[in-house]
């Protein structure tokens, strides 16, 4: 049983925060969360949030706390009710600081609001996003709550595999926490490496770099949809598709933390199973989809359907999906959006495909000049080829 | 003594080592924006040799052999100048490269298999270095735009495949399967195979700084004088062109030439009576 306290104003009887609880529980993964009123005194949260498996701070089922959903506003409490005067965020940085402290055990923290206050708290503002695990929306828990449910029990049992890892700092503990072979460990860019271990003191800082920097961000490691678009594989249309990837996963699967709600494969595993396994000696990148799928039918009895090149979009060789669409790029003839702040060069680059970036110029803002300007000037061809013109 | 597998194990992190150099260099400047194909490369290079075109598990067949290939890298040229034909767009243009390099181990070198590839030539253990360049650009003609391709190869001629043409051992050629898709399409010029023109050895690193010393003129000087870059070109220099020119050197400078590896990477040299004057 995996228990959440839910920090919000809406907790009273009949309120949305103990509906939304329930739906939660109910969702099953073995969660429990208990709806919790906040009180003016921040204390009495971190109070509950401090005592160990049983007592006064345990929950009504005598678990230890292993996870917070804090709503981002506090103060709509009932009438005759002392009022706080502290935001979720607040409450956030706090448990951060006692944490770093050692008052209080690493749990994970998931932002859980409407997009109403997100809007108005928080806006573009961006310094509070590495306060929290995962960002929810009440609205995915009605939409999606076994998605949802299944999230935040492992991001709890995340920390707990980070926080019980009993291996000495350096290549072994690396090796550890992704549970990947060392010899493949050093395989992956050193400032990745150094930045990991830097974090590695603090359980809340190694579980974000995880989740923000490798799980979030295709680079290293891959999500299902991106996996397939490189072997050219059309999910929708394949009905074996399930037996390859579990096939994948067995062999370049991520293990680490947080793997059950982010499937995730190792793409230089992946490559390293393309030459050793499918026997080919041309490396993905280089082949169109119908080519990638020949290969990967080669003495086998699966029935998978390459991509098709969506219309109005140029080339076959696909290898991500849009930025803006989802649809398969290939990238020769797509648009490589400017880096965010916080890329690194190890991360893969986002792209428009060839038709969004015909229909987005206007828009997009990581749009570059030279790009744009390119974007123009095939608007102009084809507006003189009397072809079809973008928005 | 290192053993051989310790002496690889170096060679594979200084390899890999300098193409992380060489790719922080070329994102720091915005010249390749999606440095994906060269993480690809750096990973590969730091992986250990591997028997290639064999499934797992079936009878070893081909030798170990380890490399990276630096697949469809797209670079952003500089604004080309007198381009032909006249009226065709010279900036903003799109231009990929995909670079191949692999080798044997060492002790490859000493055995047998059973295949037809002969081991060995120049630098030894050297199995292919390859470059292809594709730039695309448009032409504005009376009759609606032009869709146009500049293409070229640098190519490793395998040792022991004697070809009616000299064939050197290292050489560049124009055209080439890449225009394949436009051959219908193409006017006014004509593709022949030759010339294969002998150039020296390209790894990754000499490769790109071959192509933006071509292509991306003004960055290529700048990086010039940057001790960093520097550094990683001569250390590429020093493996691959010093054997290569000295070999060539010998052949020239000795006092009775005959046939000679020389011969293999520049065929045009003939067996000369170094009396001749």
């Amino acid at each position: 049983m995996t228990l959440y306290i839910l920090l919000d104003d809406e907790s009273h009887t009949g309120g949305t925060a103990a509906t939304l609880a329930q739906e939660l529980q109910e969702a099953g993964h073995g969660l429990q969360v208990e709806a919790l009123m906040p009180t003016s005194d921040p204390g009495d949260l971190l109070e509950r949030l401090s005592a160990p498996t049983s007592g006064s701070g345990s929950s009504r089922s005598g678990c230890a706390v292993e996870g917070l959903l804090l709503d981002i506003r506090l103060d709509q409490v009932p009438p005759n009710t002392s009022r706080p005067h502290f935001n979720g965020l607040t409450v956030a940085q706090e448990i951060r600081t006692q944490q770093t402290l050692g008052r209080l055990h690493h749990i994970p923290l998931v932002r859980f609001s409407q997009p109403a206050i997100v809007d108005k708290y928080v806006g573009n503002d961006t310094t509070s996003l590495d306060l929290f695990d995962a960002i929810i929306l009440k609205g995915e828990v009605v939409e999606q709550a076994d998605r949802v449910a299944l999230l935040l029990v492992d991001l709890s049992r995340g920390y707990k595999t980070i926080r019980n890892l009993d291996v000495p700092n350096g290549e072994e503990w690396l090796s550890a926490l992704l549970a990947l072979d060392t010899s493949h460990v050093l395989r992956l860019d050193e400032r990745l490496l150094i930045q990991l271990a830097a974090a590695g003191r603090l359980t809340h800082e190694v579980a974000r770099y995880l989740l923000r920097r490798l799980l979030e961000r295709p680079g290293v490691l891959v999500d299902e949809g991106t996996l397939a678009i490189r072997l050219g594989v059309d999910m929708e249309r394949s009905a074996d598709w399930a037996m390859l990837r579990a096939e994948l996963e067995q062999k370049c699967g991520y293990t680490g933390p947080f793997g059950e709600s982010h499937a995730r494969w190792w793409w230089m595993l992946v490559e390293d199973w393309w030459l050793d396994d499918i026997g080919e000696q041309r490396p993905l990148r280089s082949l169109s989809a119908q080519q990638r799928m020949r290969s990967l039918m080669n003495g086998r009895d699966f029935s998978l359907a390459p991509i098709q090149s969506p219309s109005g979009s140029r080339g076959e060789r696909f290898w991500m999906p849009c930025a803006r669409t989802g649809e398969p790029v290939d990238p020769r003839y797509g648009f490589a959006l400017a880096p965010l702040p916080r890329d690194d060069v190890w991360m893969d680059v986002e792209y428009l495909s060839h038709r969004a970036g015909l229909r987005f110029e206007r828009t997009e803002t990581r749009l570059r000049r030279r790009d744009r300007e390119k974007i123009r000037a095939l608007k102009a061809a084809s507006r003189l080829a009397g072809g079809a013109d973008g928005e | 003594m290192a053993s051989s597998s310790d002496a690889h194990r170096k060679r594979r992190m200084d390899c890999s080592d300098d193409l992380v150099i060489l790719r922080d260099l070329l994102w720091k400047h915005d010249v390749c924006r999606d440095p994906s194909p060269l993480n690809d490369a750096i990973s590969q290079a730091r992986s250990t040799p591997r028997r290639v075109g064999s499934r797992a598990g079936m009878a070893p067949k081909w030798p170990f052999e380890w490399g990276y290939r630096i697949e469809q890298l797209r670079l952003e040229i500089e604004e080309l100048r007198h381009v032909r034909p006249r009226g065709s767009l010279g900036s903003n243009l799109d231009s990929v490269v995909t670079i191949d390099f692999k080798e044997y181990l060492p002790e490859e070198a000493e055995r047998t298999y059973d295949c037809d590839e002969p081991l060995g030539g120049l630098t030894s253990t050297t199995k292919v270095l390859e470059v292809q360049f594709e730039l695309e650009s448009l032409c504005d003609r009376e009759d609606g735009n032009d869709d146009l391709l500049s293409a070229w190869h640098y190519d490793t001629h395998p040792v022991g495949q004697v070809g009616r043409e000299a064939h050197p051992r290292f050489h560049i050629q124009v055209g080439g399967e890449a225009y394949d898709e436009c051959d219908a399409r193409i006017r006014a010029v004509l593709l022949p195979e030759a010339p294969r023109v002998a150039a020296p050895p390209m790894d990754g690193i000499l490769a790109l700084n071959f192509l933006l010393s071509n292509y991306c003129g003004e960055l290529w000087r700048r990086l010039s004088t940057d001790s960093v870059y520097q550094g990683l070109v001569t250390r590429a220099m020093k493996r691959w062109w010093r054997p290569y020119f000295e070999e060539i050197n010998r052949f020239l400078n000795a006092e009775t030439v005959g046939d000679s590896k020389a011969r293999l990477l520049m065929p045009s040299l003939l067996p000369y009576d170094p009396g001749i004057e």
